[in-house]
């Protein structure tokens, strides 16, 4: 028999990476064999990184009806309407988008093995792998922990990647390098309790300086920017600490919790923040479920005050500041610095120079951006760009929220070579982050929310605007052009400086997909002004509507004035009006391409649209103890079967504690894995409180506890452990019984 | 268990058709089920990405892809997953049978005026780095498999020839095989 993935890797990955995906394993075994409900499921899955597609509910719309996709799994589900063998798609959290070489080369083999071969650059410095099954995820998750890459908490109602600024460290404007404060933030929330019960996503952001677009902090749940202060003993470093952001629906700007957090109490004062968060954040109602909405509806003032004492009564831990002294660790060239020294008469380099190569703040480098089109790149792309940065750069690479790919570190006199090379294997593309350089979300490609096709418009816009961008001055080149399937957001459009929102219009009978305009964005100062829309257009006038605003712009603006500028002086209305002819949309025998979406040849319908999984599942902590404890258990009688007796008896054990730890985290935060911590507090809460006690069979179930904790598991018979495996699944069910009758929203009496 | 995950690609001969023309032609492949023995699930249009899958036709068992990837544009068939029969000829032939098969259908489209296949060639990739490594001992594993289920197809002889590809990526070879017009393969 073949090896598998799991034992090819053994010592290749950490013991908690191992655990966890063993764990994962179990549950989807679990699930087939119908031990978990789907909703857990769901949740458990989306924790892991392993999230919906579109017509993952098993229905299709052929542009005549819909059609029923007829998998071989048949009534099995992975979640609520969600078919187990309909593909799905892997969330890869690469915090702050910083990459290795080796990682590159192993992305491209799992893309290769498991998706269509194209690796997917997100708006928020994850890689996304689309069409996986599901049933190969825990080998995917195995091959990325071998290098290091959890997909933990990609999705679901978690702390999602961290992201930052990719030119951190090398950049002129920042006050100091926000990586290792992202690394830091990023291990201290991986998994920690205090964030495993939200009611919605949470997003931080961090930037190296206010002015500049690249970290985007004022649109997050948490925004960080990097700022000095002289103290004591020299420079200070600390935070501008921003809150309640967020793009989606209905956009908010972030608001300052504290001018100046010194970096020792980065992590404490986030700690309070996810603490308030996920004790008085909605849980019921998922559309007002993120921080912004809690920080609305208890008023800033009264949030600050909760946050501050929050952070008071959390016990001093080591890991807040035990990192710190490695601050100054980051990446370091790989080569000498060095002079440029240009040759005339290339001009595809000179045009790519101009737009993807800038200084760093370390005389003799620059930093190359590599274009990545709709942020795609196939497997051997990605093996050619490990074989570059091994060669120039080391592991200096950064994905961005731009969704291309930065090198750093290029000493000068290689930027020629760089490009050489990135024109052999395909992306020696110039003009990133440029008006050309149009970023999309997934729209209806393959997200289950999507309205309309956003990379459909984005890559035709994109080709309409490569053909001339030699006539783009600077000004106009330098407009960022966003697109979003739908009002979640995930293209960023509102920041943008031509934003495009997918929706659709009614029109006798037939629908027509539509972007609605959205101007006035502001992608610089961390995203620092969002636009508003002017109207709604169809989809296939959208290429129309940027080429009447964009020349206006270039004809008519006042001398250096920028975007901005220029649409509040001529005014939202006037735009409108110069588009309201586009908006007007003729019946469907005059003008049938206008019911079509870009790249489809589907008569357009909204029957494809599903239920969302940016939400999650909304699963009380209390639920996932306790399914911890069923695998657990079932883990036990599995190693009862194989012999191993005491194992059995210990699993059982364990499984006890699991559940009942499960129901006291939903009284209280502050519980360890202390066994004994765990007993007092169950008995405290729910057994001297008679809550746990079944209508007939009273604290029975209670006593399996006590007792077997007190029993010397060491000197069990198999007779024995057969009985405590019982007992467990008998406690656990009492459990859930009891988790039921505490209602939707356990967390009566938070501590 | 016989290996099963190999992608199959036909060269195209001649010029081009653009990329965008291959996407209506699956659609409809997906709203009138054509592919009988795999769930057609959606197409996918990568046609802005150099040197790789073009258009898809995404499957539950497989994927067919005109694909442009090392070079030369041709319709692949990537199989992923599926029952691995014991009999490695036949964990091979199937996905063989379903390039072939699709082949045709293309090339008997109106739509594509012009599309024809170099039947003389075939790029072979084993897109499972667990059974199969990219060096010799691979190879063996692969190699009678794979002739059976050509031979099995084409008829004749088939020679292999290694491609100089490095470690990291799958196994590949690139196959000669006896002319055939595409209308006598499977036929």
């Amino acid at each position: 028999m073949d090896a598998r993935w799991k034992e090819r890797l053994v010592g290749t990955t950490s013991p908690d990476l191992e655990t966890e995906i063993d764990v994962f394993e179990t549950q989807l075994r679990l699930r087939k064999e119908g031990k978990i409900e789907d909703k857990l499921f769901a949740e458990t899955r989306l924790r892991r990184g392993a999230y919906g597609q579109r017509y993952d509910n098993g229905k299709r719309w052929d542009g005549e009806k819909d059609q029923t996709l007829a998998f071989p799994c048949a009534d099995l589900t992975k979640g609520p309407e969600t078919v187990w063998d309909a593909p799905g798609m892997v969330r890869i959290k690469i915090p702050f988008g910083a990459l290795t070489a080796t990682q590159l080369d192993v992305l491209a083999d799992l893309a290769e093995e498991y998706s269509d071969e194209i690796l997917h650059v997100t708006t928020r410095q994850d890689i996304q792998l689309h069409f996986i099954h599901i049933d190969d995820t825990p080998d995917l998750f195995r091959r990325l922990a071998a290098v290091g890459i959890t997909t933990r908490e990609a999705c679901g109602n978690s702390v999602r990647n961290v992201t930052g600024c990719p030119i951190a460290g090398v950049c002129k404007s920042e006050a100091f390098d926000i990586s290792p404060y992202a690394a830091a933030l990023t291990h201290y929330f991986l998994g920690h309790p205090d964030t495993q019960d939200f009611g919605r996503k949470f997003k931080v952001a961090f930037s190296g300086c206010i002015t500049e677009a690249c970290g985007l902090a004022l649109m997050h749940d948490i925004g960080l920017v990097a700022v000095t202060r002289p103290g004591e003993g020299g420079e200070q470093r600390g935070f501008q600490f921003y809150v309640g952001g967020g793009l989606g629906a209905v956009p908010h700007q972030a608001l300052l919790l504290d001018a100046f957090v010194p970096e020792a109490e980065l992590l404490p004062l986030s700690q309070a923040v996810c603490r308030v968060f996920a004790r008085h954040g909605e849980k019921a109602n998922r559309a007002r479920a993120r921080l912004k909405f809690l920080v609305k509806r208890l008023g800033f003032d009264e949030f600050k005050r909760m946050v501050l004492e929050e952070k008071a009564k959390i016990p001093t831990e080591e890991r807040w500041t035990s990192w710190i002294p490695d601050v100054a660790a980051h990446d370091r060239p790989l080569r000498p610095p060095s002079t440029l020294v240009r040759k005339a008469g290339d001009p595809a380099f000179d045009a790519w120079f101009a737009t993807n190569v800038h200084p760093q703040r370390q005389s003799g480098y620059s930093v190359v951006s590599v274009t990545m089109p709709l942020g795609d790149f196939t497997p051997d792309q990605s093996r050619g760009l490990a074989d570059i940065a091994r060669e120039f750069t080391g592991d200096t690479i950064r994905l961005t929220v731009e969704q291309n790919l930065v090198l750093r570190w290029v000493s000068d006199q290689d930027v020629p070579a760089v490009h050489r090379r990135l024109v052999d294997i395909g992306l020696g593309e110039s003009g990133a982050e440029t008006i050309v350089d149009v970023t999309s979300c997934p729209g209806t490609d393959t997200c289950k929310l999507g309205i309309s096709a956003s990379r459909g418009l984005a890559g035709e816009l994109r080709g309409r605007l490569a053909a001339r961008s030699a006539g783009h001055d600077q000004a106009l080149g330098s407009l960022r052009i966003k697109v979003s399937g739908c009002f979640n957001s995930c293209g960023q459009h509102h920041v943008a400086d031509l934003g495009f929102l997918g929706v659709q219009r009614n029109v006798e009978g037939r629908r027509v997909p539509h972007f609605q305009v959205v101007l006035g964005g502001q992608w610089r100062e961390n995203a620092g002004k969002f636009g508003l829309a002017i109207g709604a257009v169809p989809s296939k006038r959208i290429p129309e509507v940027v080429d009447r605003i964009t020349e206006r712009y270039a004809n008519e603006r006042d001398g250096s004035e920028d975007f901005q500028a220029f649409i509040k002086r001529v005014g939202k209305s006037k735009i409108r009006e110069m588009l309201s002819d586009l908006m007007e949309v003729p019946p469907y025998d005059q003008a049938r391409e206008l019911y079509h979406d870009w790249s489809d040849p589907r008569e357009y319908g909204i029957g494809d649209i599903g239920v969302g999984e940016c939400a999650g599942e909304i699963v009380s902590v209390a639920k996932f103890g306790l399914s911890d404890g069923e695998r657990v258990a079932f883990e036990a009688s599995e190693k009862l079967e194989n012999g191993d007796v005491v194992g059995a008896a210990q699993g059982a054990l364990a499984a006890m504690l699991l559940a009942a730890k499960g129901l006291v985290r939903a009284q209280t935060f502050d519980i360890g894995d202390d066994p004994a911590q765990i007993v007092a507090e169950f008995r405290a809460r729910y057994y001297d409180t008679q809550l746990f006690f079944d209508k007939y069979a009273g604290g029975k179930f209670a006593h399996y506890f006590f007792r077997l904790v007190e029993r010397d598991l060491t000197q069990a018979t198999a007779e024995d452990a057969h009985h405590w495996v019982d007992e467990a699944q008998l406690f656990i069910e009492a459990a859930y019984a009891c988790e039921a009758r505490l209602g939707q929203n356990p967390i009566a009496q938070p501590a | 268990m016989s290996v099963i995950q190999y992608s199959f690609k036909l060269p195209m001969r001649g010029e081009l058709l653009p990329q965008a023309a291959y996407i209506p032609v699956f659609h409809d492949w997906i709203r009138t089920a054509l592919i009988t023995d795999d769930v057609t699930i959606d197409v996918a249009d990568y046609a802005h990405v150099q040197g790789g899958p073009g258009v898809l036709l995404v499957c539950h068992e497989g994927m067919y892809v005109v694909d442009r990837s090392r070079g030369e544009c041709g319709l692949a068939y990537h199989r992923r997953r599926g029952v691995a029969p014991d009999d490695g000829v036949e964990g091979a032939r199937v996905g063989l049978v379903r390039l072939v098969r699709a082949a045709k259908l293309l090339a008997g489209d109106a739509r594509l005026p012009g599309l024809s296949f170099d039947t003389t060639r075939l790029e072979i990739r084993v897109l499972d780095r667990l059974r199969v490594d990219n060096d010799a001992q691979g190879w063996e594993r692969v190699e009678g498999p794979l002739r059976g289920a050509i031979g099995a197809v084409w008829g004749g002889e088939v020679t292999f020839e290694p491609v100089a590809t490095d470690k990291r990526q799958p196994l590949t070879v690139h196959a000669r095989l006896p002319e055939r017009t595409i209308d006598a393969l499977l036929a």
